[in-house]
Formats: C-alpha cells, structure tokens, sequence
C-alpha cells in the first residue's frame, strides 16, 4: 500500500478506510485530524507553490465522516478567524 | 419485522445480530433452570413432612454449591466476551453513512461520492396507506446496500437520541458533539424499522428509524427521486 502513487489512491477511494489512529467508536478526533490535516496540506501547498491535489484523500475522507452542519460551521469559523484548531 | 404478542427477539438480519440470539437463548435456558431448580427445592422443602433436627454441618454440599455457580458464569461469559470481540473486530466498511439524530427527524447523509442529504419523519396517522404500519413508517428511508460492510457514523445536532434496528444487533447513541461509529453487514434485503431508544423530547416515540436494504447492483446505480 506504501508503494501505491497517492493519485490512484485518491481515484480508487470508497470510503474513509479503517485508521488505526481511532480504532475504536469515538471517531470524532478522525473527523476533526482530516479536517485539519486537508487544510494544512492545502496551506502548505499553496504557501510552496506545490500540486494541492495531493491533499484531496483528506477532503475525501473528512467529507465521508463529519457531519456536513460541522463541516459548515468550521469553515465559517475559518472565515471569521476564530476556528479553533491550528492550521 | 416487529409482530404482533411478540415474545422474542426479532429475526436476524446480519451475522452479529444471530450470535446474539444465540447468546440469548443460552443465557436464558441456564437461566430458567436455575430458576426451576430454586423453586423446586424451595417447594419440596415448604411441603415436606421430614424433620430433622440434628444437621450441622454439610461440608460437600456447600463445597458444590459455591463451585456451580463460578462454573456457570464462565460457561455464560465466554460467549458473551465472543460476541463482544467479534463487534470489535476491524472491517474494512465499502460506505460510510452518517445519520444525525434532530428533535424529532433524522438526517441521512451520504457523501462517499457527491453529497445525498436528506430528513427522514415519521408518517402522521392520517398519512398512511393501507398496510403501514402506525408510528413505524417515515417519509423518507435510509436505503441500504445488503451484503457489504456499512459503517455508519451516528450524531445529533441537539439532544440525545439512538439510532437502532434490531433486527440488525444496532444500537447507538446519539450525542451531540460527538461522531459515534457503528458496521454492520445485512445478509437479506428488506424494510427494517427502529425507534428511537434515547428519550429526546415530546415526540421521542415519534422518529423512527426504517432502513430499506437492496441489492448491491442497485444501490450502485445511485438515487432514484420519487416525489
């Protein structure tokens, strides 16, 4: 799986696969990581000029995960400067 | 599927939810004998003309009666420490759906691929066709795939509610700030019903929860709106 270009694991993504970081019922910490890792990945990218289609298998695993009203919310508060996480 | 003077569990519908019943009806067998064999004993005992007025001390007998019993709570155990792994174990869901539990709806959201949302309420009385069935039919339901594993992400927006279906072994709770994770895998298609089973508010007996199972194939074939 390490051997596997990260553009054709974006393009055969299913669904968000088992992540051994959250292995057990709680998975709001999976949601929130994906979340935050997308738009760090994304800043990172831009900052460097870099391909941001790389970070598209967070957007798609955090998409398949939090709820959508959550996923509003943190982008609003994004929007306003007082999202809470550290990106 | 709920009927009427039913005593049991329902019928299952996916492989941890069989255990399950087999669970059950070991635990209850040992259950009943136990409870069989004290009144036996209790009304041989009240009913008896026999009296002895000389014992005391009976050794073995203790000895067997505190023995027994350990014995009978591993044999109940180990099973129950099976199924309780066997829920645990890491299976590799094909789709994510996330249900969000609202006063007094249930949201489905099913954004794998693009994004479905819809709200599922329950049918008023009045609204009903011939053959439905009263508090248990919704508007809209949550279409399911049958033999693939599901994983199905459980939250409420307001208050506490659980999402379950019986007949599948689910029950989760709903809280809000909180995403909890829930698989199955459903073995038949069919329409399967639940009730909400956290005490929510006024209308908490009225949100039920029915998941339509279909084949594969055509789940595959994406959303079909019918108005």
């Amino acid at each position: 799986m390490a051997e596997e270009d990260i553009e054709t694991k974006i393009k055969n993504y299913k669904t968000a696969p088992f992540d051994s970081r959250f292995p057990n019922q709680n998975q709001t910490r999976n949601c929130w990581q994906n979340y935050l890792d997308f738009h760090r990945c994304q800043k990172a990218m831009t900052a460097k000029g870099g391909n941001v289609s790389v970070c598209e298998w967070y957007q798609r695993v955090y998409q398949s995960l939090c709820p959508t009203s959550w996923v509003t919310d943190w982008d609003e508060q994004r929007a306003e400067g007082t999202f809470p996480g550290k990106i | 599927m709920p009927h009427p003077v039913q005593l049991g569990l329902q019928d299952a519908t996916s492989p941890i939810m069989e255990e399950l019943i087999a669970f059950h009806d070991h635990a209850f067998m040992i259950v009943s004998l136990i409870s069989f064999l004290v009144l036996y004993v209790l009304s041989s005992v009240l009913t008896t003309k026999l009296t002895n007025t000389n014992i005391t001390d009976a050794q073995e007998m203790e000895t067997i009666w505190t023995i027994l019993p350990a014995i009978i709570l591993i044999l109940i155990a180990l099973p129950s420490l099976r199924i309780l792994y066997l829920t645990d174990e890491i299976n590799n869901p094909s789709f994510t759906i996330k249900s969000i539990g609202h006063q007094w709806y249930w949201t489905y959201e099913y954004t794998d691929y693009g994004g479905l949302i819809f709200n599922s309420y329950m049918l008023p009385p009045l609204f009903l066709n011939p053959g439905d069935l009263r508090l248990l039919e919704v508007d809209n339901r949550v279409v399911l795939p049958i033999e693939a594993p599901v994983r199905m992400m459980i939250t409420s927006q307001d208050v506490l509610h659980s999402w379950t279906i019986p007949t599948l072994g689910l029950k989760t709770d709903a809280i809000p700030g909180r995403l909890n994770q829930t698989a199955f895998t459903a073995m038949r298609p069919g329409v399967y019903y639940g009730q909400c089973s956290e005490i929510c508010g006024a209308n908490h007996s009225f949100m039920p929860i029915v998941a339509e199972l279909i084949p594969l194939k055509i789940f595959e074939m994406g959303p079909v709106f019918t108005l």
